[in-house]
């Protein structure tokens, strides 16, 4: 009896050290995104069939990544978009998350103060195949030629295209597609066409898509930069003051969008799904939710298109933002830790086409290219938008060059301010911006 | 101190033991006060003479040159004080004077006049994106929003209530008096229930008309109430930023942007944390200088 409970005892001891040994192989590491909480919905859920918003992906996502990884367990922490207070009071408490989600013009001031691990040579080691992404793509993630961010999606700016009201002007070909402008004259003469036939602009624009997004995409297509050899943001040029003009120019047609006074986001885009516009010029993530309305019936929308963002120059650009996937755990982090983390995002990048059911355009070309991504609905209409994008310029500068532009070019359309003071003051603003960081 | 002493003013024994333990009592609220507002309070005057980034990292002393910067070069901190002011002036009095006229409007005995009293607090229990929201749609541009939808019924032409720089800051203090009013309107109603009813009826028997009664009774009665009122309300409108944050984000053009959205700005968005602070410094230096003019004006017409 003594041998027998002896015996038993030494099991008891032998199975609880290997447990622990086990429980202490694992790896947990935490992630801080925002995309929002829905634990309740898809806690518990590891099928992807029909599920189309962000958070229902990316919450089940997670939950897959769990079930086939007892190794490496993933813990997340929603954070409020976009996600920088909590990941900087984080750093600044030295307790970092293990991997986070940021915006890609967000990267180059975390990377160039030391915040964010060199991703790389881990990369490399994971098997992320940097020449996968699409050549505008992989800029979101670089600063100073090195990843510090995996970029995961574009969210670019693009036409949204009512078919029925472009039939009425006699401007859809014989195979149902819109005869896209690629010309101003071209717009133009398509922008008076719908107006005379439907009486609705062709192109309602509100907000940042009429001003940061569409003079920055113009500058592009004009052959302009947003930053000069030293990397210093330069708005102040010939090519701003010409895109300015013509952004100007649109509205005062008033054929392409209503005034800009007279319209706000929201309601741009209920006038798109009411139909009472024949285009929209907003973001690849309005997609989905505009499929989803006409297949429910309740909107007057009903043929609808997608289109990239007019090319009306010589040059292609357009706007997009990018959600990057980056490690901030610093320059010295344990490189197993990294690897773990790293390993994690080129699981969400390999799957990133469940991702692409939401709108947003991908970074990789194999995705792209996938049998899977081909089919989603939409996807060969705007299909070069991958490749036309161009990132905010790489520099420290990048996410205030946003905000400022925007402003000052709002002045300019309100007719605050000449096209010329407006700009001027962009530039100065920029210009103590950069000095202060010096 | 001093002139206890020179009275020959002396503590027994009992009392000084009463006053230990009064100081007992309140010192777990003073530890506390101090570790989370006074020290924090020095602490960012101290960040405001560094370059400091958000999270921690570029720190480097710079002495007073943000302060010198702010005061002799910033066009944006001088026009985000102008806004402030503006919006304090436009909200303030419409506060105040509403705030006033429903108290006196719902200090009556009748049936039924709690119910009307939890109606007119109830839009200060709404939380600010609610607010913003409902507000949004309100004074939406075109036709789509419920106001220019009636202006636009009776033959006027819509209004851009947000999007012009003329009518947003206005628009925005409308939103404020809506959602906010009822907080006066209960304070002012507490001071109203105060003034005796005695007083009332010895001026009626003197002859005392209606206007002379609010004049010479009401309106002296309510000064602590109102002395209250003006100080919070004052520094409510110079720290006023999530409501334009909800309805304008500061815009067009930045004509709305209040101090505290500047610095929220400068120290979150663009990494400034020592601007920031700089900015937030002279904001407390301002406002603690008004609350303590506004004391000081309002106890000498009390010794008066």
């Amino acid at each position: 009896m003594r041998r027998l409970i002896l015996i038993l005892g030494i099991l008891v001891l032998v199975l609880s050290l290997g447990t622990t040994a086990l429980a202490q192989d694992a790896m947990t590491l935490t992630v801080l995104r925002f995309f929002g909480d829905c634990v309740d919905d898809f806690g518990d859920v590891t099928d992807l069939s029909g599920i189309t918003s962000e958070c229902g992906i990316m919450t089940v996502l997670t939950n897959i990544w769990n079930e086939e990884h007892p190794d490496i367990q993933v813990e997340t922490i929603v954070a409020d978009w976009p996600g920088t207070t909590q990941l900087n009071a984080a750093i600044a408490a030295g307790t970092p998350p293990d991997i986070a989600v940021l915006h890609g013009r967000r990267i180059p001031i975390y990377a160039s103060r030391g915040a964010l691990t060199p991703l790389t040579d881990v990369m490399e080691a994971v098997g992320i195949d940097a020449s996968d992404f699409t050549e505008g793509a992989a800029d979101y993630g670089l600063y100073q030629g090195e990843f510090y961010g995996v970029p995961f999606d574009l969210a670019a700016t693009i036409w949204h295209i009512n078919l029925d009201l472009w039939a009425e002007a006699g401007l859809v070909d014989d195979m149902g597609a819109p005869m896209l402008p690629t010309s101003v004259e071209d717009f133009v003469s398509a922008a008076e066409k719908v107006h005379a036939a439907t009486g609705k602009p062709i192109a309602e624009m509100a907000g940042q898509a009429a001003t940061v997004r569409s003079l920055t995409a113009y500058i592009y297509q004009l052959g302009g930069a947003l930053a000069d050899d030293a990397g210093n943001p330069t708005i102040d040029t010939p090519e701003a003051l010409e895109a300015l003009n013509f952004v100007l120019e649109l509205q005062d047609l008033g054929v392409v969008s209503r005034p800009y006074n007279e319209i706000n986001g929201a309601i741009a885009v209920e006038n798109f799904a009411n139909g009472e516009s024949a285009g929209l010029i907003d973001g690849t993530w309005r997609i989905n939710g505009f499929d989803r309305q006409i297949a429910e019936g309740d909107v007057a929308l009903k043929n609808y298109y997608v289109a990239d963002f007019p090319q009306l120059f010589d040059n292609p650009g357009t706007f997009a933002g990018s959600h990057n996937w980056l490690v901030p755990l610093g320059q010295n982090a344990d490189p197993a830790r990294v690897q773990a983390a790293v390993s994690f995002i080129k699981w969400l990048s390999d799957n990133s086409v469940v991702w692409a059911r939401v709108g947003h355009g991908m970074t990789r070309s194999s995705v792209i290219n996938s049998e899977e991504f081909q089919n989603l609905p939409h996807r060969a209409e705007y299909a070069s938008m991958s490749q036309n994008v161009r990132s905010v310029p790489r520099e420290v500068w990048g996410n205030a060059f946003w905000a400022i532009v925007h402003e000052e070019v709002e002045a300019a359309v309100l007719e605050i301010k000449t096209p010329e003071v407006a700009l001027a003051d962009a530039q100065a603003r920029l210009d103590d911006f950069v000095l202060f960081q010096s | 101190m001093a002139a206890i002493r020179k009275a020959g003013f002396r503590l027994s024994k009992i009392e000084r033991q009463e006053a230990l333990v009064g100081v007992v009592f309140i010192l777990p609220f003073l530890i506390l006060y101090v570790i989370f507002n006074f020290l924090p309070i020095l602490q960012g005057f101290w960040i405001s003479l560094h370059n400091w980034d958000v999270i921690g990292t570029n720190v480097r002393f710079v002495g007073l040159r943000n302060y010198e910067i702010l005061f002799s070069k910033d066009k944006l901190f001088w026009s985000s004080l102008e806004h402030t002011l503006f919006f304090a002036l436009l909200a303030g009095p419409g506060l105040i004077v509403t705030g006033l006229a429903l108290a006196l409007m719902l200090n009556q005995r009748v049936r039924g006049i709690g119910i009307f009293r939890t109606i007119f607090y109830m839009p200060n229990i709404l939380s600010v994106t609610v607010v913003g929201l409902v507000f949004a749609r309100v004074f939406a541009p075109g036709e789509r929003g419920f106001v220019n939808a009636v202006l636009s019924s009776i033959g006027l032409e819509p209004i851009a209530w947000f999007l012009d720089e003329a009518n947003a800051m206005p628009t925005i203090a409308i939103t404020k008096v809506w959602w906010s009013v009822g907080f006066n309107m209960l304070i002012f109603l507490a001071g109203l229930q105060e003034i005796s009813q005695s007083l009332y009826d010895a001026a009626k028997v003197d002859g005392g008309g209606r206007w002379s009664l609010f004049r010479h009774i009401t309106l002296p009665g309510l000064r602590r109430p109102m002395l209250f009122v003006i100080v919070l309300q004052l520094i409510a409108s110079v720290q006023v930023f999530p409501l334009i944050d909800v309805l304008t984000g500061g815009g067009p053009a930045g004509s709305t942007r209040p101090l505290v959205m500047y610095l929220f700005e400068r120290s979150f968005d663009y990494w400034q944390l020592g601007y920031g602070s700089a900015i937030a410094f002279v904001m407390f230096v301002f406002l603690f200088s008004i609350s303590i003019i506004q004391l000081w004006f309002f106890s000498r017409g009390e010794g008066n």
